[in-house]
C-alpha cells in the first residue's frame, strides 16, 4: 500500500480527544426499565485506536452512540474534544457530528445516488466546505479506491463500499471516528483489508478511532480493547490479540450469560 | 383474504390515506354534482306539476307563417269551452312584465319575470292566484304580485309600485298578493298579474285576443282525446298541446350543467389515479418480500394480485362512503355557487338512490383500477429475487414506452392544429395530447432531472444534488405526481388563454360597435319601448337620437336582407356612413344598401327592393336611394322607421334593438343622467364608450372564477399527489435520512432536501402544464374566427409560480416528519 507520507505517533501522547464520565442510559420505566448502561467511565487518547468488546446487551452500542452524540444519555457527561455533548441541542449536536466526528457503520450506509467521490465529501459538502484536495488523494490512494470515485456504492463491492465510507469519515479530519461492527458485513479478506487501513490511520495518520466489535479477530487490530457486561466496564486490554480476547469472552460467557 | 386486506390498510393506514384522500374528494365532486342537479331537475318538476294544475291540453299560436294572424279570441274560447270533453277553458294573456324594486333594481330572474292576466272565478278570485291581501286588480294602473316577489321588492299592499312592459317603465298601484305554485317562480322568477283586458292590451297579438288558452279535460277525458277535440275546432296557425308534451319540452337546462359538472369531477378523479397507483406501486415494493413468502408457500400470482386489489376495493370502499357524506356538503356549495342569482334556494335531496350508487362504482371503480396494473406488476417478482434482500430496482423509463409516447403527442398536436379548423375535434385532441404526454413523462423526469443536477448542485449546494437524484431515481413516479399536477395545470392555462381572448375580443368588438356618444340598450331578455328614442331625442343636449330596429325583408325573387331601420334625419346628423352612390336624402322613402349587398342583389340607385317584412308579413317596395360602405352595425340596408309596419301586437313585432345617442359637444355627461332619469328604466342600460366596454367584459371574470373554482379540486389532488410521493420517498429512505443526520444534515437541512425534490417535480408538471395548456389555449382561440389571441403573459406566469409553490408546500408535511425521525431509529430500521 503505498503511504506518501508519515506522521508517525506525531501528537503528544497524552492528549485526551474523548472520554465518558459516569455514563448511564436507562430505557423505559417501571416493569420494562432496561439499564443499558451502568455507570460507564473511558478515555480516548489521539491516535489510539480502541476496541470495544462485549457480547450482544452489554450497551457497547449504546456506549459508543453516546459518545458520538447520536443518543443522549440519562446521565453522566461526554465530551468529544473540548465540547460536554450534554448541553448541546439537536442543531450543535448535528454541527459537531459533521466537524468532529466521522462514522463507518456495518451497512456501509453510502448513499445509493451519489458517486464514491461525492459520499466521501458529503460531510464536509454539508458543512458548505471543500475538502483538503492534498488531503483528499492521499486518503483516496490509502484506501485503494482511487479508481473507482465516479462509481456509484451499487457498482462497488462490499470491500470497496466500506473503504469508500472509511474514506468519508475520514476526510473532515475528525476528532474520533466511531466503527460499527465494521467488518460484519464484510468477507474475512476484504474485513482485513479494511482493519488495517483503520489501523494505520491511527498509527500513521494520528486519527483516534473508536469501535464496536464482537470480533476476536478484529479486536486484535485495535491498541487496547474494553469489555463490556451488563452496562460497565469490566476488563481493559491493552495490546489485544485474538487468542487473548477470545479467552477473555469465553470467561465471560462462562460467568455472566447473556440474556 | 378481506381480513389480511383489512389489516394491510390499518398498518399502513398514513399511506392510504392521500389515496383516499384523493378518491374521497373525486366522489365528492360527483356526488355533489348529481345531487345539485338531480335535485335541481326535481325541484323544476315539481314546480311544473304543481303550477297549473287544471291545465290538461293548451291552445296556442305554432309559430306557422300563418301563426301572426290566427286568433286567439274570445268566441274561439267559447267554442272550445263548449266541448263536451272541457270541463273549464281559460284564456291567458301572458307576456315579460318586471318588478321595479322599492331599491330601484329589477327583482328575480329575469327570464321567468312574467305579466300575467288575474282571471276571476267563483267568488271573485283566481283559483291559481289566491289572494292573501287587498283585491284583484283592475284597470291598467292597478297590480297583484305573488307574495316572495312583493317581499323581495319590499311593497305592500296600497303603495304606489314601478314595473317594466314591452319596454317602457311606468307607475301602478299594487292592489293584491296573492300565493302560487308555479314553475316561474320556482326558478326564481316573479309573477305580476293585470286584469285581462289589460294584460291582452301589452301581450297578446290584437286587442281582445288571448297568448294562449288552457283548457282542463272533462272527467274520463284523457289529454290525447281533448286536444284530439280541440285541434279540430282550430283554424290554421294554432295547435293543441297536451300537458305531458309541455313538460316535455321544457328543456331541462340542468342536463348541460350535469355534463359540465361530472365532467370536471371526472378530471378530477383521472388525477387522482395516479396518486393512487403510485401508492400501490410503492406498498407492492416495499412489501415484495412479504408477498414472496406468500408466493413461495404456495399462493398463485392471482391470488397476489387480488390481495392487493381488495385492499385496493376496501380503500375505495372507506372513500366512497366519506366521499359521499362530503359530496352531500358539495352539493351545497354548488348551490351557493350557480344559484348565487336569485335568493329561492334549491332544497336538496340527498338520499335519492342513483347518487350513492354512483359514489360506490366511482370509487370503488376507480381505486381498483388504478391499483390493478401495481398490483398485478407487485405479483410478477419472482419469489426468488423478492426474497434477495435488496428492493428491487424502480422501473425506468422504457424506451418502447416513450417512443410510443412521442407518437401520440405528435398526433396530439397534430390533432390541435387540425382541431383549429374544425373545433370538436378538441375535445379528441386534447385527451391524446395528454395521454402522450403522460407517456413521455417519465423520460422527460429522467432528462430534466440530469439537466437539473448541476444547476441546482450549484444553488444549493449538495443538498440539490441530494434532491435531484432522489428525483431521478424513481422516474415513474416523479412523472406520475408530475402529471397529476401538469392536467390541473394545463386546464387551467387553457381556460385562463380562451377568458383572456375572448374577454379582450369583446372589448375590441364593443369598442368598434360603438358608434356615437351614447347608447341605449336593454339588459337581457328586456326590450326598449317604442317611445324611447323620442324622449331621448327631445332632451336639451341630444344632437341626434336614432332608434336601431332591426328587421329583415323575404325578397319577392327569392332570398333575404336584413334591414335596419334607423329615423332618416338623425342618421344623416350622425354622419356615420360614407355614401358611395345617391344621398340619404330619400332614404324616408326609400332604402339605403350596402356596397356587398348592392353586389350580391345587383342593386343600384333606383333600383327596387321588393318583398315582405317577415316579422309582420307585410308588403314592402322602396327603391333604393343610396350604396354606401359603413360600420357592421348598419349593414347592409337602412330604412326609415316610417317604413316599418304598424305594430300588430306584441308576438312578432320588430323591435328597437338599441339607440344611438350623439350629444352637444361637452354635454355628454349631463345628456347620459338626463337620459336615465327620463327613462327611468332599470331595464335599460344608457351607456358611453367606458361603459360599453366594460359591460362587454363583465361576465368573464366570473366565468374564469366558476371555472377556476371547479378545477381547483383537480389542483389539490395534484397537491396532495405530491405530499404522497414524498411521504412515500421519506417512507423508503427513511435509513438514508438517518446516515446524512449522521454525517451532519441538520433537520431542516433533510426538509430542504425534501423541498427541493419536490421542486424538481413540481417544476416539471408546471413547465409540461403551462406549455400544453398555453398550446391548447391558443390553438382553440386561434380556430375561434375573428377572435383575438391575447397571451395573458403576467396570469399565466402566476399561474406557474403558484404550481410550483403548491408543489413545493405539499412537501412541508411529509418534510416535517422526516426531520422528526430520530437519528438512531433511522439508522437501524430496514424497512418493514
Amino acid at each position: 500500500m503505498p503511504q506518501t507520507h508519515h506522521r508517525t505517533n506525531a501528537a503528544p501522547p497524552c492528549s485526551v480527544v474523548a472520554m465518558a464520565e459516569d455514563l448511564t442510559k436507562v430505557y423505559g420505566e417501571g416493569e420494562s426499565r432496561v439499564v443499558a448502561l451502568a455507570g460507564v467511565s473511558a478515555r480516548f487518547l489521539e491516535g489510539e485506536f480502541t476496541a470495544i468488546m462485549g457480547p450482544s446487551g452489554s450497551g457497547k452500542s449504546t456506549f459508543m452512540h453516546c459518545l458520538a452524540g447520536l443518543d443522549t444519555p440519562t446521565s453522566g457527561t461526554a465530551r468529544i474534544a473540548d465540547t460536554d455533548l450534554g448541553p448541546l441541542d439537536d442543531a450543535r449536536l448535528t454541527r459537531l457530528r459533521r466537524e468532529r466526528v466521522g462514522f463507518v457503520f456495518q451497512a456501509f450506509n453510502l448513499l445509493p445516488t451519489l458517486t464514491a467521490l461525492e459520499n466521501i465529501t458529503l460531510p464536509s459538502a454539508l458543512a458548505g466546505r471543500s475538502p483538503d484536495p492534498e488531503w483528499l488523494r492521499h486518503l483516496v490512494e490509502t484506501m485503494g479506491i482511487a479508481d473507482r470515485l465516479d462509481h456509484r456504492p451499487a457498482q462497488l463491492s462490499g470491500g470497496q463500499q466500506q473503504r469508500v465510507a472509511c474514506a468519508r469519515a475520514l476526510a473532515s479530519r475528525p476528532a474520533v471516528v466511531f466503527a460499527d461492527e465494521p467488518t460484519g458485513n464484510l468477507d474475512s479478506r476484504s474485513g482485513a483489508e479494511v482493519l488495517s487501513l483503520l489501523r494505520s490511520s491511527a498509527r500513521d495518520l494520528g486519527q483516534t478511532i473508536v469501535m464496536v466489535t464482537h470480533d476476536p479477530v478484529a479486536a486484535a487490530y485495535a491498541d487496547r480493547a474494553l469489555f463490556l457486561a451488563d452496562g460497565r466496564i469490566v476488563h481493559e486490554m491493552p495490546e489485544p490479540t485474538a487468542a487473548g480476547v477470545l479467552d477473555l469472552m469465553k470467561r465471560f460467557d462462562g460467568r455472566t450469560p447473556t440474556p | 383474504m378481506f381480513r389480511t386486506a383489512v389489516r394491510t390498510l390499518r398498518s399502513h393506514a398514513l399511506h392510504f390515506a392521500m389515496s383516499g384522500l384523493a378518491v374521497l374528494l373525486g366522489v365528492a365532486f360527483v356526488v355533489g354534482s348529481l345531487i345539485y342537479t338531480q335535485s335541481l331537475e326535481a325541484a323544476m318538476a315539481e314546480a311544473r306539476a304543481a303550477s297549473r294544475p287544471d291545465l290538461s291540453v293548451e291552445v296556442r299560436h305554432d309559430f306557422s307563417p300563418s301563426s301572426d294572424s290566427a286568433r286567439l279570441d274570445e268566441a274561439l274560447l267559447r267554442r272550445l269551452a263548449a266541448l263536451p270533453e272541457v270541463a273549464a277553458a281559460r284564456g291567458a294573456a301572458e307576456g315579460r312584465s318586471f318588478l321595479v324594486g322599492s331599491d330601484g333594481t329589477l327583482v328575480g330572474s329575469l327570464v321567468d319575470a312574467a305579466g300575467v292576466n288575474y282571471v276571476p272565478g267563483k267568488g271573485g278570485t283566481d283559483p291559481r292566484y289566491p289572494l292573501t291581501a287587498g283585491r284583484r286588480p283592475r284597470g291598467d294602473g292597478e297590480i297583484a304580485v305573488d307574495a316572495h316577489s312583493a317581499e323581495r321588492a319590499g311593497y305592500r299592499v296600497g303603495e304606489r309600485v314601478r314595473i317594466v312592459v314591452n319596454g317602457t317603465a311606468r307607475a301602478v298601484r299594487l292592489v293584491g298578493v296573492f300565493d302560487a305554485r308555479d314553475e316561474r317562480l320556482a326558478a326564481d322568477g316573479t309573477l305580476t298579474a293585470f286584469d285581462t283586458a289589460t294584460a291582452q292590451r301589452q301581450f297578446a297579438n290584437a286587442p281582445g285576443t288571448y297568448t294562449s288558452i288552457s283548457l282542463t279535460a272533462a272527467p274520463g277525458t284523457s289529454e290525447t282525446r281533448l286536444a284530439q277535440r280541440a285541434q279540430a275546432l282550430l283554424p290554421p296557425g294554432l295547435e293543441a298541446v297536451t300537458r305531458a308534451r309541455l313538460d316535455a319540452e321544457a328543456v331541462p337546462g340542468e342536463k348541460k350543467l350535469t355534463m359540465l359538472l361530472l365532467s370536471f369531477a371526472g378530471v378530477a378523479l383521472f388525477v387522482s389515479t395516479f396518486l393512487i397507483a403510485n401508492t400501490f406501486t410503492m406498498l407492492s415494493a416495499a412489501r415484495a418480500r412479504e408477498h414472496a413468502i406468500l408466493r413461495a408457500i404456495g399462493a398463485t400470482r392471482s391470488y397476489v394480485t387480488r390481495l392487493v386489489l381488495a385492499e385496493a376495493v376496501l380503500v375505495g370502499v372507506l372513500a366512497s362512503a366519506a366521499g359521499y357524506a362530503l359530496g352531500v356538503g358539495v352539493a351545497a356549495v354548488l348551490n351557493a355557487l350557480f344559484g348565487a342569482t336569485g335568493d329561492v334556494p334549491t332544497p336538496l335531496r340527498p338520499f335519492t338512490a342513483g347518487p350513492p350508487l354512483a359514489a360506490l362504482a366511482v370509487g370503488v371503480g376507480v381505486t381498483a383500477l388504478s391499483a390493478y396494473i401495481p398490483a398485478r406488476r407487485g405479483a410478477a417478482v419472482p419469489p426468488v429475487a423478492a426474497l434477495r434482500a435488496e428492493r428491487p430496482a424502480a422501473v425506468h423509463a422504457s424506451h418502447r414506452r416513450t417512443v410510443a409516447g412521442l407518437v401520440v403527442t405528435g398526433l396530439g398536436a397534430a390533432l390541435t392544429l387540425v382541431a383549429m379548423d374544425a373545433e370538436d375535434l378538441f375535445f379528441a385532441a386534447v385527451p391524446v395530447l395528454l395521454v402522450g404526454l403522460i407517456m413521455v413523462t417519465s423520460w422527460l423526469a429522467e432528462r430534466t432531472a440530469r439537466l437539473l443536477r448541476s444547476p441546482l448542485t450549484r444553488l444549493a449546494g449538495v443538498r440539490g444534488t441530494l434532491a435531484v437524484e432522489n428525483a431521478r431515481r424513481n422516474p415513474r413516479r416523479t412523472a406520475a405526481t408530475a402529471t397529476a399536477l401538469m392536467i390541473g395545470l394545463a386546464l387551467v392555462c387553457v381556460v385562463t388563454v380562451i377568458a383572456s381572448s375572448l374577454s379582450r375580443t369583446a372589448e375590441r368588438d364593443a369598442e368598434s360597435s360603438m358608434l356615437t356618444d351614447l347608447r341605449v340598450v336593454p339588459v337581457d331578455f328586456a326590450e326598449i319601448g317604442d317611445d324611447a328614442a323620442g324622449r331621448v331625442a327631445a332632451l336639451p343636449g341630444a344632437a341626434a337620437v336614432t332608434p336601431l330596429v332591426d328587421t329583415s325583408i323575404r325578397l319577392t325573387d327569392d332570398g333575404f336582407v336584413s334591414a335596419v331601420a334607423v329615423d332618416p334625419g338623425a342618421m344623416a346628423r350622425l354622419a356615420l356612413l360614407d355614401v358611395r352612390q345617391g344621398s340619404l336624402d330619400g332614404l324616408a322613402h326609400g332604402i339605403a344598401v350596402s356596397e356587398q349587398a348592392a353586389a350580391a342583389h345587383g342593386w343600384s340607385v333606383g333600383s327596387r327592393v321588393t318583398g315582405t317584412f317577415v316579422q309582420a308579413d307585410r308588403k314592402v317596395d322602396l327603391p333604393v336611394v343610396a350604396v354606401y360602405s359603413g360600420p357592421e352595425a348598419l349593414t347592409p340596408a337602412l330604412i326609415s322607421t316610417a317604413s316599418l309596419p304598424e305594430a300588430s301586437g306584441a308576438v312578432g313585432r320588430p323591435s328597437v334593438g338599441s339607440i344611438l345617442i350623439k350629444a352637444e359637444p361637452g354635454r355628454t355627461a349631463r345628456l347620459q343622467q338626463d337620459i336615465r332619469r327620463t327613462l327611468a328604466n332599470p331595464a335599460l342600460l344608457v351607456q358611453n364608450r367606458d361603459d360599453v366596454v366594460k359591460e362587454a367584459v363583465r361576465p368573464f371574470a366570473p366565468f374564469l372564477a366558476i371555472m377556476y373554482a371547479l378545477l381547483s379540486v383537480t389542483v389539490l389532488i395534484g397537491a396532495l399527489g405530491v405530499i404522497n410521493t414524498m411521504s412515500m420517498a421519506v417512507f423508503e429512505r427513511v435509513r438514508e435520512i438517518g446516515v446524512l443526520r449522521a454525517v451532519g444534515l441538520d433537520r431542516r437541512g433533510v426538509r430542504a432536501v425534501l423541498r427541493w425534490e419536490a421542486a424538481v417535480i413540481s417544476l416539471l408538471g408546471a413547465v409540461l402544464g403551462l406549455v400544453a395548456g398555453t398550446l391548447v389555449g391558443a390553438a382553440v382561440v386561434a380556430g375561434h374566427d375573428g377572435a383575438l389571441l391575447v397571451m395573458p403573459w403576467d396570469r399565466l406566469a402566476l399561474l406557474f409560480a403558484a404550481t410550483l409553490a403548491i408543489g413545493v408546500l405539499a412537501s412541508t408535511p411529509p418534510g416535517r416528519r422526516a426531520a422528526r425521525i430520530p437519528v438512531l431509529r433511522a439508522l437501524r430500521s430496514d424497512i418493514e
